[in-house]
């Protein structure tokens, strides 16, 4: 690899990984809760 | 063909790549459906192409995670070069097991019935807003996209076109593609199934990933500070001696490129240390046939003057060395590629 490209990969990882990892947490912490399973139903006499 | 087109030169080796690749991702798809078909036995015909889209998607991620990390692994550590030989195979049946889950998605929509929907879902421009309900299928089909362009690319003809340092800068649109996917499905299924699964496989993926490329730039950051300069902005190397025979030691320019000084016996001589090919790292390799051999694709040069042997036609920039008080020294001023630049040392000067 050229020194560009070295200098570019060790720009670009860590700034994706935080990127990503930001990402990642709050669609983790944002999303909806599960929804409650239906209540069972008695059966009609 | 212009351009110095060759065709694909199929060897054993990399038949038995493709074999074992192809193999594995036929056994991770039927493993991958026979456990989910037995823990949810599919309700119906959109039910059963779901549980091909989990693993054409699983899979496609897994292959994904593999492929980059194959790249630190080798700077890491010489005994993972093999998987690097023949990574290209590897990214093009990564874009193929894409593709089909892309495809299978279209089926489920009109297996569903609901296929006048699927523009809709991506077209109702107000979502683009939201964080939580964004149109994750884009950053899908924005990572296949990019797994397009590479599979499409991954051609020695368009590496001879596009030269090795602009298709390897192409080519690292790979990683954009790599945190499409994991927003796609952060943003997606994570958002529907409560499985501690799918968030574990997205933080071992990426996470392995993004640590081993941090892990080998760090320690890489050493090897691009340039040498010590003598008094005449010739580099000290060390003693012939300290040059591993039929291998290199690699140093740093002023400017942070690096030359590959090889020792073959009594014979030392610089070269850069890109590869003409895909710009590998020549200084990793050894000389194998009293040629420098590259690690990655075996592409040879001789060590006199960095030409590759006929019929070849490749050449390299070479470097003057000199032995000066028993120590190896090189010019970090590039000579013409083709240059003869090697010299021959007596054991006593070292």
């Amino acid at each position: 690899m050229t020194r560009s490209h070295r200098f570019a990969h060790r720009l670009i990882w860590p700034a994706l990984a935080i990127v990503v990892a930001l990402g990642f947490t709050m669609a983790l912490a944002l999303r909806p809760p599960p929804e409650p399973p239906p209540a069972a139903q008695g059966t009609k006499p | 063909m212009s351009l110095g087109f060759r065709a694909v030169q199929w060897n054993r080796a990399k038949l038995v790549y493709d074999g074992v690749l192809i193999a594995g991702v036929v056994l991770f798809l039927a493993v991958f459906v026979a456990i989910h078909t037995r823990l949810h036995p599919p309700q119906g015909a959109a039910d059963l192409i779901d549980v091909w889209i989990r693993a054409c998607g699983t899979c496609a991620f897994v292959m994904l995670t593999v492929i980059l990390a194959i790249g630190p692994l080798a700077r890491l550590d010489r005994r993972f070069l093999p998987l690097l030989y023949n990574r290209r195979h590897f990214g093009v049946m990564t874009f193929g097991v894409a593709a089909v889950h892309a495809w299978l998605m279209v089926q489920w929509f009109i297996a569903d019935g609901s296929l006048a929907n699927l523009p809709g879902e991506l077209t109702t421009w107000a979502d683009y807003g939201k964080f939580i309900g964004f149109p994750f299928k884009t950053l899908g089909l924005a990572a296949l996209l990019v797994l397009f362009l590479m599979a499409a690319t991954s051609h020695d003809f368009w590496l001879a076109f596009l030269s090795p340092p602009m298709w390897k800068a192409l080519h690292m649109m790979l990683y954009l593609a790599y945190g499409l996917v994991v927003m796609h499905v952060s943003l997606g299924i994570m958002q529907g199934e409560y499985t501690v699964l799918i968030p574990l496989m997205l933080i071992a993926g990426f996470g392995t990933v993004a640590g081993l490329h941090l892990v080998a730039g760090w320690r890489e950051r050493n090897a691009d500070r340039g040498g010590a300069l003598g008094g005449d902005g010739w580099i000290a190397v060390g003693a012939p001696d300290t040059i591993p025979d039929r291998a290199a030691r690699i140093v740093a320019a002023p400017g942070g490129e690096r030359i590959a000084v090889f020792r073959d016996g009594d014979q030392i001589g610089a070269l850069t240390n890109l590869c003409a090919h895909q710009n590998g790292p020549l200084g990793e390799g050894r000389i194998v046939d009293g040629c420098v051999t590259c690690p990655w694709h075996g592409y040879q040069y001789r060590l006199a003057d960095g030409c590759a042997p006929p019929p070849f036609t490749e050449r390299l920039v070479t470097y003057r060395v000199r032995v000066n008080g028993g120590v190896v020294e090189v010019d970090p001023r590039p000579l013409p590629p083709g240059t003869h630049a090697a010299i021959t040392v007596s054991r006593k000067t070292s």
